[in-house]
């Protein structure tokens, strides 16, 4: 290339210019155009609004390109704003959503939610066994600079920690168990950015010994070029960087996987102090799994995951971003769309399984969830948009969540779990060997609507099929965004966020002691 | 820009002054118009995308935040608009009338008209995002929301939009 093509865009850029009969043209016919003075129906923006914002890219997202990584956040109807949902912003859609909360259950029961509020401070709250939620503590202040979204996971004695990316650092916030939470650590190695490609998150996990190991998109500063509030990466794609923090110590300084990447790995615990981490390697079209030394954050070896064959687009892949769990015992499943199907692979220290497509042909499925039971099975949720008849004959696009049991000698029952009707979004998933259950929101209107709620459906104690979907909120205005997590006794605790009567953005809960059990009624966990 | 500036100017415009929509005109006409020109290639199509954009946004002021910035939120409906325009033509951008744009002018306008026809010739979804990223100035969360698509998506599509825009332009330069 003869020069620096971004000088090169500047240059050509100031070089075209409109006609002056052009302008004039539209000068006028702005003029022309401005209305009549009048009082506006418009309620004053609020804060709040902000939410939709998110909520439209949420629904909006998941354009599948050719060999391209897309987001986790699914496809799926365009999103219709509402003036009166209190998260609604009239107009504009450009902004940043935050209240998404992360919830994990302890061994004895108790729960911990992390989330960022409105305000941009990191919180979380925990509540005990059987207890009441309580009063959140705050993590870190982060004012208008918070990210929209943070990383959190926990282990089963209750060391937790939550990782975030703030103006190109990727910073984390460690608390063991039964302690107060540490001041947030830089973790970025200098010369260094951050960048927040796909999830918006760090990969976070805290493994059953009390390791913690955070990942993230990285590229050296001399690539990266910023414009406006944003920051891209120009000239490479970027690799992985990892940093670990043994138990009870301190974080070592992060180093990178070789190869590239194009979206943040995610985490899950393997055999033998191994953790895994998949990520979609860009160009290459290959989806890589790489096995890392718990301890430290070294990568010890990097593979490439077998895609499975589909009907669509057959010399090429269109590949959403991966989802991995493990059920503790050095068992992991790792869930991606591939061209429209969702495809499971099974890792249980024999090697990874070829990949299985669980979702069916015929329903643009993305946005998938994975969760492993005890016993090796592995449950998937999905969202599939389909496109419904009305009575009057016209059609309409619909997203549903569909959930499969797969692995551990169970067919592939992939099946239906919310309403036919309702655009339903979020969903979330949570296994153990004696059930497991997936949460999603509902609603006519998607999660932006007056008539949401979060629904869940268990997964049957047999394991074959799925029972009837039963509400866990109230009806009322969204958006909501659920989360679930279950214990190895089954304790099950679902947390979501929404919008009051009063138009104030709320984090509630929802509890169960076993799946199959009855739920509890909504409890308010913030504000 | 200066967004206060364009929230006392949209609250003036939304409350019927014409003046006010002047100066909003006056201030984003021009990012608007070669935005327009950069995602149809077409100075004619650029013309009336950018004028029709400019029009539906002042009569759609009413729904508009002005907490919220206006660029992003203009340049999104040059974006819908570009978009059926070129669906309208049933055609591929037509990178030989980029090659032919009048004002592209001296010694800087060679390299800018290959420069254009490079990114004429890219792919749809490349080109919208490279457009609003790096020629209109947009964040990629900005863009994310422009264009409707997940920040990974964009993120993606901007990486190979670039890394083909590069390799284009090598190829002129072999050539």
């Amino acid at each position: 290339m003869r020069r620096d093509l971004d000088a090169l865009i500047s240059e050509a850029r100031e070089a075209v210019s409109p006609s002056a009969e052009a302008t004039e043209r539209a000068r006028a016919a702005v003029r022309a155009a401005t209305p009549a003075p009048r009082r506006s129906r418009l309620r004053p923006p609020r804060r709040h609004r902000l939410w939709v914002l998110g909520a439209a890219a949420l629904v909006l997202g998941g354009g599948a390109a050719t060999a391209a990584v897309v987001g986790t956040r699914g496809s799926g109807p365009p999103f219709v704003p509402a003036i009166e949902n209190c998260y609604a912003l009239e107009g504009s859609r450009v902004g940043i959503p935050r209240l998404f909360s992360e919830v994990d259950v302890d061994e004895s029961g108790g729960a911990l939610v992390a989330w960022v509020d409105l305000a941009g401070t990191i919180r979380a709250a925990e509540r005990p066994a059987s207890g009441a939620w309580g009063t959140p503590v705050e993590v870190a202040a982060l004012g208008k600079t918070a990210p929209s979204e943070i990383a959190f996971s926990a282990n089963a004695r209750g060391d937790a920690a939550v990782a975030w990316i703030q103006g190109g650092r990727t910073m984390a916030a460690v608390r063991p168990a039964g302690e107060s939470w540490g001041a947030p650590v830089d973790l970025t190695r200098e010369g260094q950015e951050a960048a927040a490609a796909g999830r918006d998150t760090p990969g976070i996990l805290v493994t059953e010994a009390g390791e913690t190991l955070v990942t993230w998109l990285s590229a050296s500063d001399a690539a990266v070029t910023r414009s406006g509030r944003g920051v891209s990466v120009s000239g490479e794609l970027g690799h992985v960087e990892v940093a670990a923090r043994p138990a009870g110590g301190d974080w070592g300084v992060a180093r990178p996987i070789p190869g590239e990447a194009t979206n943040v790995p995610a985490l899950a615990e393997g055999a033998s102090g191994r953790v895994a981490a998949v990520y979609f390697a860009g160009m290459s079209g290959r989806v890589l799994v790489a096995d890392l030394d718990a301890a430290t954050g070294a990568a010890q070896s990097v593979r490439s995951l077998r895609l499975p064959p589909t009907k669509a687009r057959p010399r090429a892949y269109a590949i959403g971003e991966p989802v991995i769990a493990d059920n503790g015992r050095g068992v992991l499943a790792t869930s991606i769309m591939v061209n429209g199907r969702i495809a499971v692979w099974l890792a249980d220290g024999a090697g990874w399984s070829a990949g299985r497509l669980v979702s069916p042909a015929g329903v643009a499925a993305g946005d998938p969830r994975v969760a492993v039971a005890d016993d090796g099975r592995v449950l998937t949720a999905w969202t599939g948009v389909t496109r419904e008849r009305r009575a009057d004959g016209t059609t309409r696009r619909a997203r549903t969540v569909y959930a499969a049991v797969s692995g551990g000698g169970a067919d592939v029952t992939a099946a239906r779990v919310s309403r036919l009707g309702r655009l339903a979004s979020e969903p979330s998933v949570a296994f153990t060997g004696r059930g497991g259950v997936v949460t999603w929101a509902d609603g006519t209107n998607g999660i932006s609507g007056t008539d949401s709620r979060v629904e869940a459906a268990w997964v049957s104690a047999g394991g074959g099929g799925f029972e009837r979907a039963m509400p866990l909120s109230t009806v009322g205005k969204g958006p909501l965004f659920p989360d679930v997590a279950v214990n190895a006794g089954g304790e099950t605790v679902a947390t979501w966020t929404r919008c009051t009567a009063e138009n104030e953005a709320v984090m509630e809960s929802a509890a169960a002691p076993a799946p199959g059990a009855e739920w509890s009624e909504p409890a308010r966990i913030a504000p | 820009m200066d967004d206060t500036e364009d929230r006392n100017l949209i609250l003036r415009a939304r409350a019927g002054s014409a003046d006010a929509s002047g100066a909003l005109f006056e201030r984003h006409w021009l990012g608007a118009w070669r935005t327009a020109y950069a995602l149809t290639g077409n100075r004619a199509l650029a013309d009336d995308v950018a004028q029709d954009a400019f029009e539906r946004v002042i009569r759609g002021l009413g729904q508009f935040d002005p907490a919220r910035p206006f660029g992003p939120w203009l340049h999104r409906i040059v974006l819908n608009r570009a978009r059926d325009v070129l669906k309208r033509e049933r055609r591929q951008t037509p990178v030989a009338e980029v090659l032919d744009g009048g004002s592209v002018n001296g010694d800087a306008g060679a390299e800018a008209r290959a420069l254009l026809a490079a990114i004429a010739a890219l792919p749809k979804e490349q080109r919208e995002v490279l457009v609003l990223h790096r020629w209109a100035g947009h964040s990629l969360a900005e863009v994310a929301e422009i264009v409707g698509s997940p920040l990974g998506t964009v993120h993606s599509r901007l990486a190979r939009g670039m890394a083909e825009l590069t390799r284009r332009l090598q190829d002129d330069d072999d050539a």
